[in-house]
């Protein structure tokens, strides 16, 4: 079953690996008919499509949960809903098909839309996308490293309406190589507080074109 | 609302979620429609104190009636708090981020003397004056303490207006419900607390007096007025099997230290260790039946999701009817991958059947506590277990798969030679024997043994309670030398901070003089004391100094037989010559056998009945 669910409100504060066990009890709780690893610890067979920064809202998380019995996407969203606490809800779900590759695998870009109080991005956002190359330091557990991440934002758009600043960006998000929003706001706006929501997650379809992965099965 | 203050704060300190409540199974109810609000707080981390199983028990308890709000507060965590500080945010509930300023009873679990600091604490991060007198004045919320270190109340005495003694079940509710018909009919706080002061288990400080001699050293406690009882029985719950247990609990998002459904089997413990004070301050021992905790797993785990189940009393190897629980556990959960765990087994207790069940679905860490290193002073503190016995269970545990083992010992203890502690290494060195006489092929690689040696703390209510701690120089020296005999392949050695245990032992067995080395504690902003990263030993001393007392004064007292103590006045339901008599059977090295063979008259069946010889 492959399912769509957000992160927000108070829930926006619990970390992925928390996220892993919060879904394995519920799902538990909602006695639906869950496959369990082989192996020394089972657990839920549960794969996200990737993690999201603890802070960060989100209406568009995905994760596959592998079940033994044939459950109908509505009934599932229904009985999980119920044994999942509010901002954490499951917003669509639809039958995984044969074979279909992992859902990591597939995704290739992230969507978030920002909020910047009190500041007019609309010059920082053109000069970023006019630019040949931004060079900025990565952190990863390996330390710091320079990155070119221009080349990782694949749309940028930014509204002023005379007092906030309104972006979306959709940013590179594969297994390879990926763009935090987070890094990206800094890079534009350093220090500047703001609320950040993931709002899709897409695969690359047919002829490069941009699928949610949700929808995207192949 | 308080959280639009909090959220910005967030993103800068470890942990958030233990700061944001929303919770599965949390009591969602909306205050306007509540008489009594209660803000229950635990004086530690979130992930401690969702840990404990008496604060589930009484917030379900409390919230099972419509007309009381029981909320959750606990310490935030120092990076936390100075946030909180600078952005003048003050200590709020996690149910609805009211500032617990604004509850009608403020209650702090006492679990450990070291927790006393951030009791303090937490009231001055909530705005609350700490001492009763000044709360009086400002008609500030009644500040209300229960757990096992309320049998000593005394040095929390000008802090707390109230002290609930023993099981809180009954109490808790009681509390509530006085203090609902005090509110409605209007009145003044001390009548409000006279009314509470002549229930049983409650003792309310103000009306009480410390005496001291001519030495200043502590001479008798006095009530200040004859409407108060002289003596605070201790509550006890007589029947446990119906008395009320949560049937959901909150399921936290962020890891717990016990992160699991926890099932009390049994409270109380017929052993009798000389050291413990659970063993009697729990007393009598009561069950709970095998089909009560069939339906409350089932119910829990229903409810909650949780992949692990625990056994959880102070002696869970006891359990009457355990091998038939393990067993119909796993048969009814097994299927669905849950796990149960057995915390606290005793060395001596019918292991095999039992550990084939847990093994079944998931391993579980092994744990013995022979406590002392020879058969001398294990019968000193008639820990009835023989190294004979020890070998037999862990050769039996590693022969079923078990590689990891650790044993428990106390250094410090009455009587205490240096041929005890050349005793541990001797035990540990029989534990690896035990593991080398499986044959290779059965036995599972990758053995560990980890000893751990804790410093003993005399406390009150025990047999030991008039005995001197160990100078911190004694347990250093101690474990100095443990540490070197016990240099051995796949051993580790583990010890704990002698200054902590020193500390404790003078807040366990103090009297009224320490408040006010914990108020100057306090203003030298000690909190967190249980942890090394914020444990401020110089800070404490200098409270003490300030306050014209050691507390070498205190850890290192040998209380007279006949002195008066300064928690003679709580009736824990022992009586002082049954802890007399044990406290002369361990000088004479002689032991004292399980309550459910032979009655040693403790005293305890005059208060309710048990599982013991004499309640037969």
């Amino acid at each position: 079953m492959i399912a769509e669910f957000e992160k927000k409100g108070r829930m926006v504060w619990f970390s992925h690996l928390d996220l892993q066990s919060t879904m394995q009890r519920a799902l538990r709780r909602a006695e639906l008919p869950v496959r369990f690893s082989q192996g020394f610890n089972p657990h839920v067979e549960l794969a996200f499509a990737t993690a999201l920064s603890v802070g960060a809202e989100s209406l568009c998380e995905l994760m596959d949960v592998e079940l033994a019995e044939e459950v109908a996407p509505a009934d599932f969203l229904m009985r999980l809903n119920a044994c999942l606490p509010e901002g954490l809800q499951v917003r669509r779900a639809r039958l995984a098909q044969e074979g279909e590759p992992a859902l990591a695998a597939r995704l290739a870009e992230a969507e978030y839309a920002v909020c910047v109080p009190g500041r007019d991005l609309r010059a920082a956002a053109a000069d970023f996308l006019a630019a040949p190359a931004v060079v900025v330091e990565k952190r990863s557990k390996k330390g710091v490293k320079p990155v070119d991440i221009r080349p990782l934002v694949h749309a940028l758009r930014c509204a002023f309406d005379g007092a906030d600043s309104r972006l979306e960006m959709i940013l590179e998000q594969t297994n390879a190589q990926s763009l935090k929003a987070e890094l990206l706001l800094e890079t534009l706006c350093a220090g500047a507080r703001c609320a950040c929501a993931r709002t899709a997650l897409y695969a690359r379809g047919a002829f490069g074109r941009r699928v949610e992965l949700f929808e995207a099965a192949k | 609302m308080l959280y639009d203050a909090i959220a910005p704060l967030l993103p800068s300190v470890q942990k958030p979620a233990r700061y944001t409540g929303g919770e599965v199974n949390m009591a969602k109810k909306d205050p306007k429609n509540v008489r009594v609000r209660f803000a229950f707080c635990f004086p530690d981390t979130y992930e401690v104190g969702m840990s404990h199983l008496g604060m589930k028990i009484l917030y379900h308890i409390l919230n099972k009636r419509e007309e009381f709000y029981c909320e959750r507060v606990f310490a935030p965590w120092m990076d936390m708090e100075r946030a909180m500080r600078e952005n003048r945010i003050p200590l709020y509930s996690l149910e609805t981020f009211t500032p617990v300023k604004e509850f009608d009873l403020v209650g702090f679990t006492l679990q450990y003397e070291m927790s006393y600091s951030n009791v303090l604490n937490m009231l001055d991060l909530s705005g609350i004056p700490l001492t009763w007198k000044e709360r009086d004045e400002q008609d500030a919320p009644f500040v209300v303490c229960g757990g096992p270190c309320a049998f000593n109340p005394e040095p929390l005495a000008d802090f707390v207006d109230l002290f609930m003694v023993g099981d809180g079940e009954e109490q808790i509710l009681e509390l509530c419900e006085h203090y609902d018909a005090w509110k409605a009919r209007g009145g003044s706080r001390e009548e409000f607390l006279l009314e509470m002061a002549n229930i049983e288990g409650n003792y309310v400080p103000r009306f009480y007096e410390a005496q001291y001699d001519g030495s200043g050293e502590f001479a008798g406690l006095r009530r200040t007025r004859d409407d108060v009882p002289e003596r605070i029985r201790k509550r006890c719950i007589a029947d446990l099997d119906s008395a009320d247990y949560p049937d959901k609990i909150i399921v936290p998002f962020t890891e717990i230290v016990h992160d699991r459904v926890m099932l009390e089997v049994a409270r109380g413990c017929t052993r009798g260790c000389r050291f413990c004070q659970a063993g009697m301050l729990y007393r009598p021992q009561r069950e709970r039946s095998l089909a009560r905790l069939e339906e409350l797993a089932r119910k829990l785990l229903s409810s909650t999701g949780y992949e692990e189940i625990s056994l959880s009393s102070l002696s869970t190897g006891d359990y009457s009817h355990l091998p038939e629980l393990a067993r119909d556990l796993m048969q009814e959960h097994g299927c669905k991958k849950v796990a149960l765990s057995l915390p606290s087994l005793r060395i001596d207790s019918v292991l095999g059947d039992t550990l084939e069940q847990t093994q079944a679905v998931r391993k579980t860490g092994l744990t013995f506590a022979p406590e002392a290193g020879t058969q001398r002073l294990r019968d000193v503190i008639n820990k009835g277990v023989t190294e004979q016995q020890l070998y037999d269970s862990v050769l039996d545990a590693f022969s079923k798969g078990w590689s990891g083992v650790k044993l428990y010992f106390m250094i410090g203890l009455p009587t205490e030679t240096y041929e005890d502690l050349d005793g541990i290494a001797h035990l540990a060195k029989r534990v690896l024997d035990a593991y080398f006489a499986v044959p290779k092929e059965q036995r599972q690689k990758g053995l560990r043994v980890g000893v751990s040696a804790s410093s003993f703390v005399p406390k009150p209510f025990t047999p030991f309670q008039w005995e001197p701690q160990n100078s911190i120089e004694e347990l250093q020296e101690k474990q100095r030398y443990l540490k070197e005999q016990l240099r051995l392949r796949s051993v580790t050695f583990n010890w704990h901070e002698p200054h902590l245990s020193f500390l404790e032992a003078a807040f366990a067995r103090g009297d009224r003089r320490l408040c006010g080395v914990l108020l100057q504690a306090h203003k030298r902003g000690c909190r967190f004391d249980g942890w090394t990263e914020a444990f401020d030993f110089d800070a404490w001393m200098a409270a003490f100094a300030d306050c014209g007392l050691t507390c070498a004064q205190f850890a290192q007292k040998r209380y007279a037989l006949d002195a008066p103590l300064p928690w003679d006045h709580i009736d824990a339901g022992v009586t002082k010559a049954f802890l007399r008599r044990e406290w002369e059977k361990a000088l004479r090295g002689e032991v004292s056998p399980d309550c459910r063979v032979h009655c040693h008259g403790c005293g305890i069946n005059q208060f309710c009945k048990g599982v013991c010889k004499s309640c037969e």
